[in-house]
């Protein structure tokens, strides 16, 4: 009673009860399994293998501009080929999938050729020149393609290992390529940097001419000369002054009018002494003639002209001194009133008229002392005087100038920090520009070497060690995999019928179920007692069930004839398939 | 379901077999009751026991009678009610058969009652042509011997269903029901009293007149019964004496049909 554990014998009760389901599905999709197995088209694998050699002189020696991994180029070529128009180009040269094209899009289609392509590298083991460590290293792919007619198979994969190498070298000489185009575009515009710098150079240093540090020096000597002349040139005027107030003193002592003496022997006076003699003369002529006296006449009449000679210059004076008063008067008023006040505007007036005057009675005066000196002494002293005067003017603009220049010296000086720190930085660029063009232009050289690796095929290199060939045999479908696995299925498919039927319906099927339920066993069990009529009825229907077998199995037959495919190709396809394998 | 046949066999007189012991202490039973005989084939058909030769057949029933009797007599009981928790699980042709092999032992005698007055079967399996039954005596007061039919088995007696009933729950329940459960209990102390019950779920008859009998024994019909009404019958009968249940129709070792 306690034994309520369901034993293999239940499990055996159970498939018999349900017979029915286990045997449905497995004959169901062991037959679909086989169908499939035989219906299924195969596919042919034509594989290329492509070794990927180094380059030929060690990249000690040239380095190559192109340094992607083996395995990136392989995925990035890839790519490359497979592009649609490439694709669409091949499956239009060689008409692949004829009936697809009628009723597939592009895409699909497409889709269906890119899954068929297959490129898988081929690694070995190796271990790092430079690091030591081992890694794995591509050395060689595969490049396959599948197809359901062998020929079309080995020469689709014919026409993209082409592809891939003329890619391959197209990628290759392109990159190195570009790398000097690069390069040398690049050195082109560093030269014309340095020229630009340079002639920016040429320009500030024009401009900057005194300020530059390395005249700053020579400024700052050149000063100091120039002080020391300067300090010179005061001791030169200090002795011209002395010399100056000498021969003026030795002047004032000397008559310009040199004491001339006449045929008698008697001096001749100058004017002033005749006019002082003829004045002390005057009155004692008086006195002794009456004023009608030819000789008081005479002597009056010379007296008034010497007078006029001498005192020409009294008048100016006077009209000077004039001048001075109104103009101070002048500058009186126009601190209390305007330039329109009526005082003002006389004021103004007066002292035109004056002026006007002091030119005419300049003019006067200097027709009056029209007589030159002709004292030889006097005439040297005031040559002398004269000589000196000139020199202290040519003292005077030579310092003037000397002022001037230092003044601009100085102001150099003061700038030449400011321009040295330009100066610098101009200098610091073109360094390092020419620095950059020199680096460049090694490298450009370099790159051109590597461009030559390139293009003459001494790089890196894909090279076709075993072209694709014509396949022999099928690779897939594995079709006693699929029949196997077919049967391991149609075994699993009937067992989960029976398992899920015996899950739903959970009738009571044998004493243990009712113990388990109730905790007792049943008093008895009554066997299943077959009637006559059960009897013939199971007979009849067996009968029936074997009549309707055939006939379905005749007519899937047939159906299968006509609509999959002939019996008689099925039959040999079948014989290959178990003769394969 | 073989009337026509039945009413053939019924006719012929030579079909009837009469073997009544006079030594038997029921013998007068047998003088007020009819006797009516069916064909072998017949019983063959339905599946009687009788009309088998001795084997596995009648070994199975022997097997639950033996079963049976020992629990009743240990617990002193003796009226049965065989019911099922669903239809067609052979309750009828169980109780008919353990009515036999009940009255095949020498001590006993058995009274199979045909309380199912919704589908009664018990004489269509037997081949009988009851007048009156069971509906006729609740009914209208019919002699009971007039109505118990002595299928030609030694100790055997049928009280057959009569009409089918409407009302049929309350009438079993009724306390002339009741006053001839007790009677039929206690006239003969050595008779075993089996009523054929309609299912237990789908008729309330069983599960009413259940309190007036001494234990119930249920029928489980293999690969038709579900677990659930099994379970579900358990729960109504928990407070009524099981005598326990019996493994119909087990197919692990089923009978062929064989000629004989």
């Amino acid at each position: 009673m306690e034994n309520q554990a369901i034993d293999i014998k239940d499990y055996l009760n159970i498939v018999k009860r349900r017979s029915k389901y286990l045997l449905i599905p497995f004959v169901v999709v062991s037959i679909l399994s086989i169908v499939l197995a035989v219906a299924l088209p195969s596919v042919y694998r034509s594989i290329a293998t492509i070794l990927i050699e180094e380059q030929e002189i060690p990249s000690d020696l040239v380095r190559s501009t192109v340094t992607t991994f083996a395995d990136q180029r392989i995925q990035v070529i890839t790519q490359r080929i497979m592009t649609r128009a490439n694709l669409m180009d091949i499956i239009q040269k060689f008409d692949l999938y004829p009936d697809a094209r009628k009723s597939k899009s592009e895409e699909r289609i497409l889709e269906k050729m890119r899954k068929r392509i297959v490129v898988e590298p081929i690694s070995a083991n190796v271990i790092d020149k430079r690091s030591g460590q081992p890694s794995m290293a591509t050395i060689a792919f595969t490049l396959t393609f599948d197809d359901n007619a062998p020929a079309i198979a080995q020469k689709v994969a014919n026409e993209l290992t082409s592809l891939f190498l003329k890619e391959n070298i197209k990628s290759r000489t392109e990159s190195a390529e570009n790398a000097t185009l690069f390069l040398s575009e690049e050195s082109r515009r560093l030269k014309d940097k340095i020229e630009e710098i340079q002639s920016q150079f040429a320009t500030f240093k024009e401009k900057n001419l005194n300020q530059l540090p390395q005249i700053s020096q020579l400024n700052q000597q050149e000063l100091t000369t120039l002080g020391s002349q300067l300090l010179n040139l005061d001791s030169q005027e200090r002795s011209l002054h002395e010399r100056q107030f000498y021969l003026e003193g030795e002047l004032a002592q000397i008559d310009p009018h040199a004491l001339a003496t006449n045929a008698t022997g008697n001096r001749v006076f100058d004017t002033r002494d005749r006019l002082k003699v003829l004045e002390a003369e005057y009155p004692s002529l008086l006195a002794r003639y009456s004023e009608n006296h030819p000789d008081v006449i005479k002597t009056k009449r010379e007296i008034d002209s010497l007078k006029i000679e001498i005192g020409g210059n009294t008048n100016i004076n006077k009209l000077n001194a004039e001048l001075t008063n109104k103009k101070a008067e002048l500058a009186l008023i126009l601190k209390q009133y305007s330039g329109k006040h009526p005082d003002v505007l006389k004021l103004q007036k007066q002292i035109t008229t004056i002026q006007q005057a002091m030119v005419t009675a300049h003019e006067t005066a200097e027709s009056n002392t029209s007589v030159t000196p002709d004292n030889p002494a006097y005439i040297t002293l005031n040559a002398q005087l004269q000589s000196i005067q000139a020199d202290m003017g040519s003292l005077g603009f030579t310092r003037k100038e000397l002022n001037q220049k230092m003044e601009n010296l100085r102001t150099s000086l003061r700038q030449a920090p400011l321009v040295e720190k330009e100066y610098n930085d101009l200098i610091q660029e073109l360094d390092n520009t020419n620095l950059r063009y020199r680096e460049v232009s090694a490298r450009e050289m370099e790159a051109q070497i590597s461009q030559q690796l390139e293009v003459q095929r001494k790089g890196e290199r894909f090279t076709l060690i075993d072209p694709p060939q014509e396949p022999l045999e099928p690779v897939s479908p594995n079709r006693m995999a699929i029949i196997f696995l077919g049967f391991v299925f149609a075994i699993a498919s009937g067992f989960g019928c029976v398992f899920l039927v015996e899950m739903m319906g959970s009738t009571i099927n044998n004493e243990k179920t009712i113990a388990s339920i109730l905790g007792v066993l049943p008093l008895a069990s009554i066997p299943y007692l077959e009637s006559r009529e059960e009897s013939e009825t199971i007979a009849k229907r067996r009968f029936i069930m074997v009549i309707c077998t055939l006939i379905t199995i005749t007519l899937a037959i047939i159906a299968f004839h006509f609509i999959v495919m002939p019996l008689d190709v099925f039959w040999f396809k079948l014989l290959r398939v178990i003769g394969a394998n | 379901m073989n009337s026509i046949e039945t009413i053939i066999e019924k006719t012929n007189p030579l079909a009837n077999k009469t073997k009544a012991l006079p030594e038997d202490s029921e013998q007068f039973l047998y003088s007020q009751t009819r006797i009516q005989a069916s064909t072998k084939k017949h019983l063959q058909e339905n599946r009687i026991v009788s009309g088998f030769k001795p084997g596995p057949w009648l070994e199975s029933y022997k097997m639950l009678r033996t079963r049976c009797l020992q629990i009743m007599d240990t617990n002193n009981w003796t009226t049965l009610a065989i019911t099922s928790s669903g239809n067609k699980a052979g309750n009828s042709l169980t109780a008919a058969n353990l009515a036999i092999s009940i009255s095949m032992e020498l001590d006993r005698s058995v009274l199979l009652v045909d309380a199912n007055l919704h589908n009664p079967s018990i004489c269509k399996l037997f081949g009988l042509e009851p007048e009156a039954g069971l509906s006729d005596y609740l009914l209208h007061d019919t002699p009971l011997k007039e109505i118990l039919i002595n299928p030609d088995m030694d100790r055997l007696v049928i009280l057959p269903a009569g009409k089918e009933m409407i009302n049929a729950t309350e009438m079993l329940r009724s306390p002339k029901m009741i006053r001839l459960v007790s009677e039929l209990k206690n006239r003969y102390p050595s008779r075993i009293v089996i009523f054929d019950m309609p299912p237990l779920l789908s008729q309330a008859d069983t599960l009413g007149f259940s309190p007036y009998v001494d234990c119930v024994l249920l029928i489980v019909d293999e690969g038709h019964t579900k677990t659930d009404e099994l379970k579900r019958a358990a729960t109504l009968l928990k407070d009524i004496n099981v005598l326990g249940t019996v493994l119909n129709k087990a197919s692990n070792n089923k009978i062929k049909y064989q000629d004989n």
